[in-house]
């Protein structure tokens, strides 16, 4: 076995983490709001959060360079105010697996939220406990199961960000290269054996990920079930 | 409503297998991207000495059009940007051998939408915090010949982490056009395509020189045709709307 530079798997995870740890409390907030609020254009914003789960890659790459690109409006304020370059850096590749999860995880949230009883939260409420902490003691207890399968989708889909991320975040080896770019052009180049190993690397990982949710859900449940 | 989009399919499946009358030829030619604008040009020249054959371009990087022929994509003619990918072709008996033929030569130049011209390019090169653009060294043949120049100068190694991969030479292109990328190594060619880059300087020339082969596949079922866009891009009018997009005559070609 031919030893290879294992950069582009902890890139990878670096970007997952990050991005998962942005869309969890994004899609948090996001979903505590529209479960609990009505207002004019809901469905509008709804679907706007969807999106990215029906467009493809390249139109989300392509929006990302537009706002983000060197000449972006966003790209541009970033690079003036604090040095910070999203195109062909790691924070791109964040930024690209932050949009393309997000739905992933909001539609988790929004389906753990809305299967919480509201009478538990409503029984707190007659005893004059706070918003925030029936949201902490049982709101989120109740959702968690939900929540995390949301989190797992999420990390999955981030780590496997591929169309986006090439886009926005180009192919920079050692610094931008993630295990999908590092497949795509191990085989472009022909180097099948190195596109291989990858392919396997990135399996297990998904593999692992799959089997711990599952078995941790199971555990989950019996607790509960026997509180 | 629901007939009319039955109808609708029906005329587009019958358009799909339309059947091609015998004097018309399709001519399939898979062609190295820095070519793009100077074959869209002989396509029409040539349309005009050929009426009846149609060509059809497949544009990418060459180390992907040859693994795509490899593959056993139905490809008539193949341009490449690389003598090297054109040998492994014909080393396996996809191209013919006896059918290739260089038809340009090209050289490199550091360009970049804003940098005035410069001499001393290496230090422009270490010194600069932009990301410069380059083609990718393994299945690009611009990045090659990139990888070569910049290594014989000692400059590969210095610096790698800069440099950002593009999956074929157009996309360089595209990387310093936007801005995305400060600087870029592109061909010659290149710079006559795009209106707003500017040429910093060029690359001292390398020990493989940069040649363009035409072959025919092995496969091909209109040999004729293609053996005739062959002449026509080796002739006097090929070879003049080459040079006008930047490319240079193979010397003895």
């Amino acid at each position: 076995m031919i030893a290879y530079d294992l950069s582009p798997l902890f890139l990878s995870l670096k970007v997952a983490t990050i991005s998962t740890i942005l869309v969890f409390f994004t899609s948090l907030i996001l979903a505590r709001f529209m479960c609990r609020y009505d207002f004019f254009g809901k469905s509008v914003i709804d679907a706007l959060i969807l999106l990215p789960l029906v467009l493809p890659p390249t139109v989300i790459g392509f929006g990302l360079i537009v706002l983000f690109g060197m000449n972006g409006p966003f790209g541009k304020l970033l690079e003036d105010l604090f040095g910070i370059r999203i195109v062909f850096s790691w924070v791109g590749a964040a930024i690209a697996s932050f949009v393309v999860s997000l739905p992933l995880m909001y539609q988790s949230v929004m389906a753990a939220f809305e299967k919480v009883d509201p009478r538990w939260e409503n029984v707190a409420r007659t005893m004059g406990v706070s918003e925030w902490r029936i949201f902490r003691t049982i709101t989120f207890p109740l959702a968690w199961s939900g929540i995390l399968a949301g989190l797992i989708l999420s990390f999955a889909r981030g780590i496997g960000e591929f169309g986006a991320t090439l886009m926005i975040a180009g192919y920079i080896p050692g610094v931008t290269e993630t295990v999908p770019l590092a497949i795509y052009f191990a085989y472009e180049a022909g180097e099948m054996e190195k596109a291989i190993f990858w392919v396997i690397v990135i399996s297990a990982v998904g593999v692992t990920a799959i089997t711990w949710v599952n078995y941790w859900r199971k555990k989950n449940a019996y607790r509960i079930g026997r509180e | 409503m629901k007939n009319m989009i039955l109808i609708l399919m029906l005329a587009v499946l019958g358009a799909c297998g339309k059947p091609s009358t015998d004097s018309d030829s399709e001519l399939v030619i898979s062609t190295a991207s820095s070519l793009k604008e100077a074959m869209l040009a002989i396509e029409v020249e040539f349309g005009k000495v050929q009426p009846n054959t149609k060509l059809m371009f497949n544009f990418a990087s060459s180390g992907k059009l040859r693994s795509q022929i490899h593959q056993g994509a139905p490809v008539d003619v193949f341009l490449s940007a690389s003598l090297k990918d054109m040998h492994v072709l014909s080393d396996d008996g996809l191209i013919i051998q006896e059918t290739v033929v260089p038809f340009a030569e090209n050289r490199l130049v550091l360009a970049s939408l804003n940098h005035a011209e410069s001499n001393d390019f290496s230090q422009l090169l270490l010194s600069t915090h932009e990301t410069i653009a380059i083609g990718e060294p393994e299945s690009v043949p611009l990045g090659e010949y990139t990888k070569q120049a910049l290594d014989s100068l000692a400059l590969w190694e210095a610096l790698k982490g800069k440099m950002i991969y593009a999956k074929d030479a157009r996309q360089v292109l595209t990387y310093i056009e936007s801005g995305n990328a400060g600087l870029g190594i592109i061909y010659f060619s290149d710079t006559k395509v795009s209106q707003n880059i500017k040429i910093i300087s060029e690359l001292p020339k390398s020990k493989l020189p940069i040649i363009y082969p035409a072959g025919i596949a092995g496969k091909s079922q209109n040999r004729e045709v293609a053996e005739a866009f062959l002449t026509f891009l080796t002739g006097k009018e090929g070879q003049k709307i080459l040079e006008q997009y930047g490319f240079i005559k193979v010397k003895g070609g």
